[in-house]
């Protein structure tokens, strides 16, 4: 049985239809990127399957692990081990990076954590991704630039370890040297537990390291098309156009 | 403070607890010449400190409460005791303190603080000081720190006194400085000599058992030239079903060059009206650092002051108030600039929950001769719900045109894509809500030093999670 | 004449900063009913030197109206209704001896208030406004700009009531005072339950070029609903050194540089009156106030 199941989904946000009747599955282990043009609803997806308030579900199913969770709070989805990483992390003044993850390791886990060895993990995936030590002790994502943000959010993912990680628009705003610390950094997570990813993105820069089970491509809402890795190239050869009738913005 | 720090063991029970008073041990209720005579008959007053309590209690008569401000009308003067005979003489040794008072203040931590970080420590319980000391160490630099009482009637420090009592904040001020010149009892006494910078802090803590009573305590601190000192103060009461009064009075002298930082966590039980009344005199290039959170009583009204009196003289004002249900706190700061150059701080956050009315209040005063003068204010309301309240009052008045005054606001709730976020990260709703609040309240936990950082995020923790009523 | 408590701030604050509110004689002469309906001309110009009460009522047009009053001793009154989806934007002008304005403005669902207020050392100025935010989606935008200067003065009480839901409002007021001028500005956004999306902001940038003048700003939230956004701001002080030294450096004598700070102050203020006839004729005005100080 796949690990997420997406039926037939349909989503709205203040009285507008965003999704409309989707339906995808992962594996586990496996790697699926969703790709399609600015506005299709790439986000939107992330969004509902991480249980965001602000998105509503007026029909279809979320199946994760074999428990329908359409309708659990994101805390949960957390807990059974969906990650989302977000295009633009929040910024929180007053509780540090390092106090915050600490405090959502216990959580996830469910294990009251040494501070020894909750320092040590850090500390080694903070290597991972070339980030400098005092990132751990300022004000979560407060002050950090576009990349930073990016690397605070890989280094969650590295240490929260969950079984399904959605990378949302991760690349983006990233330089080369950025692109290539974050991807080892995806690449360290899957050596770490073999979990599943759901990359949204809409360029391809970032899937060159990795190797890409599945492909799905989103137009105005809908699944538009499916295939193998292959699928990518056929984006980057001639973009959405053919497939939705419009440009790739 | 252990006991007091861990998570687990938050309970409003800790600063719940309470022992029986005996009746014979009170005056008797209200205000009346005679209750002030005899008080300072018991406290065997100098003659101008008699008479200076009977003209303050002629101006309390004749004025007026103020016409701004939460009510007070749950305030029954003539029921309030003003003043509880001591059991105990005041001690300088633990082990000397009556066994019930004793355990009182082991509860809330207070001698284990003084071995593990402070530099001296004072307790008041109910009207009087019970137990006061420094470490050797601290003494010996000239350094004092006693219970006012006894600073008054020692000639060394007698005349220091009689100039300073009441001068910063005279009877005259308000109805309750006037309440105050007249039943005022215990406090603390602080001196400490030029040059001389205390590297760890000295602590009082007041602590009001009795039912139905009032605390009037009077800090008077003053510093010298270029000395240094911080100073903690902490409050709290266990809850009666009759209403509660604090009234004191702290006056602060800052000579020049001189910093002092005075901290404060007020966690009265929730039927208790403060009004309190601080004030800070700084000189040439002396600071006042105040750093203040409220999350206790009823009512308080409590604007701390800082009158900067000499050129380059500054003041910092860092607080937050925390108002749930049943509360009306009216909190803010106010500074007057009354010397070139001065300079002017004052940062503020405020939280309202549970049909809570918090209300920021502040006043900036710009004179003529401030010139090159600079002020900022910036204060933050947070709104946890639609059944509570949160008001912003400040008010600038600018009298010379070579000066920088900026004032800024704002005034939200919650994020709902932050609550999002940590949720994501697997928090539930509650803990992540709590977890904004304590971010948001970070400006004073990080002035604080460690434990008691500690113990107001574990009041601000109990508050939201509402674990403990 | 009969003694008239006037300005009072909506939650009064310490007494001994004098700023809770006001008290004048007003007198009891007849005043000019002025009545501008919706049908009216698209822009009414009106004249106003003595006592007045004028009535502006939105219609399906945007109503446009650009009150001028100098009136040496007067009180005038300026009420506006503006009914669901009216837009409607005031101008108005205030200069001359002791004036008392009052505006008082009800929103309905949906309208538009623009106001623009200029007041240009009035001997004694008491500005009382009003505006009741009950319609839902309702906008109330301001730009208030004042001058002043010798002995005079200029007390402003502008009361923003937010009581409809997802209401707006945006206030910038951009002063200058000189000599011994006096004023007091107290602006209040007053957030009501109920008003859930609304937001509100407010800011005052006063330019103080004398150190005889007494500015006092009171810039006021009060808030009973959690789902708001409301800001306030106020810069008080002098001009930065750093553009007096970048004028210079352009060949600017200093004192030139005060005057043409001054009116760049309001500059902003004068851009939003949206008439060339009337802007040109403030200018002008402020030009002079800014030359005879």
């Amino acid at each position: 049985m796949a690990l997420l199941t997406i039926n037939n989904l349909s989503v709205e946000i203040e009285e507008k239809e965003l999704l409309h009747g989707v339906s995808m599955e992962v594996g586990s282990g496996e790697t699926h990127v969703l790709m399609g043009p600015n506005g299709a609803g790439k986000s939107t997806l992330g969004y509902t399957v991480m249980g965001s308030p602000e998105y509503r579900v007026t029909g279809g199913s979320i199946v994760f692990d074999g428990a329908d969770i359409t309708n659990e709070t994101p805390d949960k989805r957390a807990k059974r081990g969906i990650f989302l990483s977000f295009q633009n992390p929040v910024e929180i003044p007053g509780i540090t990076l390092s106090d915050f993850l600490r405090n959502a390791l216990e959580q996830v886990t469910g294990q009251r954590l040494k501070l020894w060895d909750f320092k040590k993990q850090l500390k080694a995936a903070m290597e991972v991704l070339q980030m400098d030590a005092s990132y751990a002790e300022r004000d979560l994502n407060v002050g950090f630039s576009g990349g930073e943000k990016k690397k605070a959010e890989i280094l969650q993912l590295l240490m929260l370890k969950p079984k399904l990680a959605i990378l949302d628009e991760t690349d983006s705003g990233l330089d080369v040297d950025a692109v290539r610390t974050v991807s080892a950094g995806i690449a360290a997570y899957r050596e770490s537990c073999g979990g599943s990813l759901l990359i949204i993105t809409h360029n391809t820069k970032i899937l060159d390291a990795l190797h890409v089970d599945r492909a799905h491509i989103i137009a105005d809402g809908k699944i538009v098309k499916e295939g193998g890795a292959e699928l990518i190239a056929e984006i980057n050869e001639n973009g959405f156009e053919h497939l939705t009738g419009k440009d790739a913005v | 403070m252990k006991q007091k720090t861990q998570v687990a063991d938050i309970d409003r029970s800790l600063y719940d607890f309470r022992y029986d008073e005996d009746a014979a041990d009170f005056l008797s209720s209200g205000i009346t010449p005679e209750i002030i005579r005899e008080i300072s008959e018991e406290k065997n007053d100098p003659d101008w400190m008699r008479e200076f309590r009977l003209k303050s209690l002629e101006i309390f008569s004749r004025t007026n409460m103020p016409i701004w401000g939460p009510p007070v009308d749950g305030l029954d003067m003539r029921n309030i005791v003003t003043y509880i005979r001591p059991k105990s003489r005041m001690n300088t040794d633990w082990n000397d303190v009556p066994e019930h008072i004793k355990e009182t203040f082991e509860r809330l931590g207070i001698p284990q603080a003084e071995r593990e970080s402070l530099a001296g420590v004072g307790a008041q319980y109910d009207s009087e000081l019970v137990y006061h000391n420094v470490r050797k160490e601290v003494a010996e630099s000239g350094v004092v720190y006693t219970d006012l009482e006894s600073a008054m009637h020692d000639p060394k420090y007698a005349e220091i006194i009689r100039k300073h009592f009441m001068k910063l904040v005279p009877p005259t001020d308000h109805k309750f400085a006037a309440l105050h010149g007249a039943v005022w009892s215990g406090g603390s006494f602080v001196y400490v000599p030029a040059g001389v910078k205390l590297e760890i802090p000295l602590q009082s803590y007041f602590r009001l058992n009795a039912k139905g009573a009032g605390q009037f305590e009077h800090t008077l601190i003053i510093l010298e030239e270029n000395s240094d000192l911080h100073f903690i103060e902490g409050c709290s009461a266990p809850k009666y079903y009759e209403a509660g009064l604090h009234a004191g009075c702290v006056e602060l002298y800052v000579g020049k060059g001189a910093k002092l930082r005075y901290s404060t966590i007020e966690n009265w039980s929730k039927n208790m009206y403060n009004l309190n009344t601080k004030r800070a005199l700084v000189e040439e290039g002396g600071r006042i650092e105040w750093v203040s959170g409220s999350f206790g009583s009823h009512v308080s009204y409590l604007y701390p002051m800082s009158i900067l009196n000499g050129r380059g003289a500054s003041a910092e004002f860092t607080g937050i108030t925390f108002a749930g249900e049943g509360q009306n706190l009216d909190t803010g700061a106010k500074i007057v600039h009354n010397a070139p150059e001065t300079s002017s701080h004052i940062d503020t956050k405020s939280i309202s929950k549970s049909g809570g009315i918090s209300t920021f209040r502040s006043a900036v005063t710009v004179h003529e001769n401030a010139v090159g003068s600079r002020s900022s204010v910036s204060c933050e309301s947070l709104m946890l719900d639609q059944i509570s309240r949160s008001d912003t009052i400040p008010a600038m008045d600018i009298r010379t045109d070579k000066c920088d005054i900026g004032h800024e606001a704002k005034i939200g709730r919650i994020s709902d894509d932050a609550v999002f976020y940590l949720m994501s990260r697997g928090m539930d709703e509650q803990s992540a809500r709590a977890m904004i609040v304590s971010g948001f309240a970070g400006n004073v936990s990080k002035e604080l030093p460690l434990e008691y950082a500690v113990e107001m995020n574990n009041l601000i923790r109990m508050e939201m999670t509402g674990s403990v009523g | 004449m009969a003694t008239t408590q006037l300005n009072q701030l909506p939650a009064p604050t310490f007494s001994w900063l004098g700023v809770n509110g006001t008290a004048r004689e007003i007198s009891d002469d007849l005043a000019d009913e002025i009545v501008i309906d919706a049908n009216d001309h698209s822009v009414s110009k009106i004249e106003i030197s003595q006592s007045a009460n004028v009535h502006i009522n939105g219609g399906k047009e945007p109503q446009f109206v650009i009150e001028h009053l100098h009136a040496e001793n007067a009180a005038v009154k300026t009420t506006i209704h503006a009914e669901s989806g009216t837009h409607v934007k005031l101008v108005q002008i205030i200069t001359g001896g002791a004036v008392i304005a009052d505006l008082q403005a009800d929103l309905a669902d949906q309208a538009a208030l623009e106001l623009v207020q200029i007041y240009l050392n009035c001997a004694d100025a008491v500005s009382a406004i009003t505006v009741n935010m009950n319609g839902r989606k309702s906008v109330f935008t301001s730009n208030i700009g004042y001058a002043f200067a010798d002995e005079n003065a200029l007390d402003i009480n502008l009361n923003i009531v937010q009581n409809g839901k997802k209401t707006e409002s945006d206030t910038a007021v951009r002063g200058v005072l000189r000599g011994h001028a006096k004023k007091i500005f107290r602006g209040t956004i007053d957030f009501r339950n109920g008003a859930a999306g609304a937001s509100g902001t407010e800011q005052e940038n006063v330019l103080l070029l004398d150190e005889t003048v007494v500015n006092k700003t009171v810039p006021v939230i009060l808030c009973a609903e959690e789902d708001v956004a409301g800001s306030h701001g106020a810069t008080i002080g002098q001009i930065d050194p750093k553009h007096i030294f970048y004028m210079q450096s352009r060949g600017i004598p200093e004192a030139q540089i005060y005057e043409i700070l001054a009116q760049s102050q309001l500059g902003s203020v004068l851009k939003q009156i949206g008439d060339t006839e009337t802007e040109q004729y403030a200018a002008a005005l402020l030009g002079r106030e800014e030359q005879d100080a």
